[in-house]
């Protein structure tokens, strides 16, 4: 009888899953580079080319900065939260880990790319270590974002064959009775 | 009485830490610091800082929404499971 609610009926809804695990992906990717990059290693602040760090006014000048773009990622992690836990309670969403550990491969990779494109290459912003190297630390942070990526993909290309709800339920349409 | 003796010393050693001028946040600095925030690069600068995570956010709307076909769609070997059930009864 429970067979019956499983047929090509029933909806396998992945976007709710996937939407948070972007979101999460998205602003944890923004907290390394911040956390990792801007804090403990230093090597450039968030508007470096156009206040340069000369001293401890400029520093701070850049430390708002900074400030601004952690406060947005850490508004698109909670995003990401939000909806992972929606998602949790949906009995049409699958619960897989691999599209959930893909989504946010890939969200990382996505906001690599994308600041590493605008930031470095176009407006110039801010290089990811300036110096004699700086071109190539631009072209590595890229090509890792392009990399998580294309493992974020594999992942929640394989993760197609989860179909299994929270909890190990099966799937069920959205309004079941 | 030693460890009341440390825990004192720490105390004051932390105490004293704090009121020195470094802790104080730059006091003779932060109008500096204000007019390099808040002037008439402000608004340009705002955007350029949130513009790459803007962009992001709508690539993740398009990536979520594109009908890419495997978004809905059943239960693989669902349909053999419920032909073989109606059998059954």
């Amino acid at each position: 009888m429970t067979n019956a609610l499983q047929g090509p009926d029933v909806a396998v809804n992945r976007r709710p899953l996937l939407a948070a695990a972007l979101l999460l992906g998205v602003g944890m990717g923004g907290f390394v580079d911040g956390i990792l990059l801007h804090q403990i290693l230093q090597w450039h602040n968030m508007l470096a080319s156009q206040v340069p760090v000369t001293d401890l006014v400029s520093a701070k000048v850049n430390m708002f900065w900074d400030g601004l773009f952690h406060a947005f990622t850490w508004l698109t992690t909670a995003a990401g939260l939000v909806l992972l836990w929606r998602a949790g309670r949906r009995v049409d969403v699958p619960w897989s880990g691999r599209i959930l550990s893909g989504g946010v491969l890939a969200g990382w990779g996505l906001f690599n790319v994308v600041e590493g494109l605008i930031d470095h290459q176009l407006l110039g912003l801010h290089h990811v270590k300036p110096g004699p190297h700086e071109l190539a630390w631009d072209l590595g942070f890229l090509a890792f974002g392009v990399v998580l990526l294309l493992v974020g993909g594999a992942l929640m290309r394989a993760g197609r064959e989860d179909t299994r709800a929270r909890g190990g339920r099966p799937l069920r349409p959205l309004h079941a009775h | 009485m030693k460890r009341i003796a440390a825990r004192l010393r720490a105390t004051v050693i932390l105490a004293l830490g704090l009121m020195s001028t470094g802790a104080w946040a730059c006091e003779t600095c932060r109008p500096r610091v204000e007019a390099g925030i808040y002037n008439e690069h402000f608004v340009g600068r705002l955007a350029l800082t949130l513009m790459p995570l803007l962009v992001v956010l709508c690539l993740v709307a398009l990536i979520v929404g594109f009908p890419w076909g495997a978004g809905r769609q059943g239960v693989p070997g669902a349909s053999a499971r419920r032909h073989a059930s109606r059998e059954e009864s």
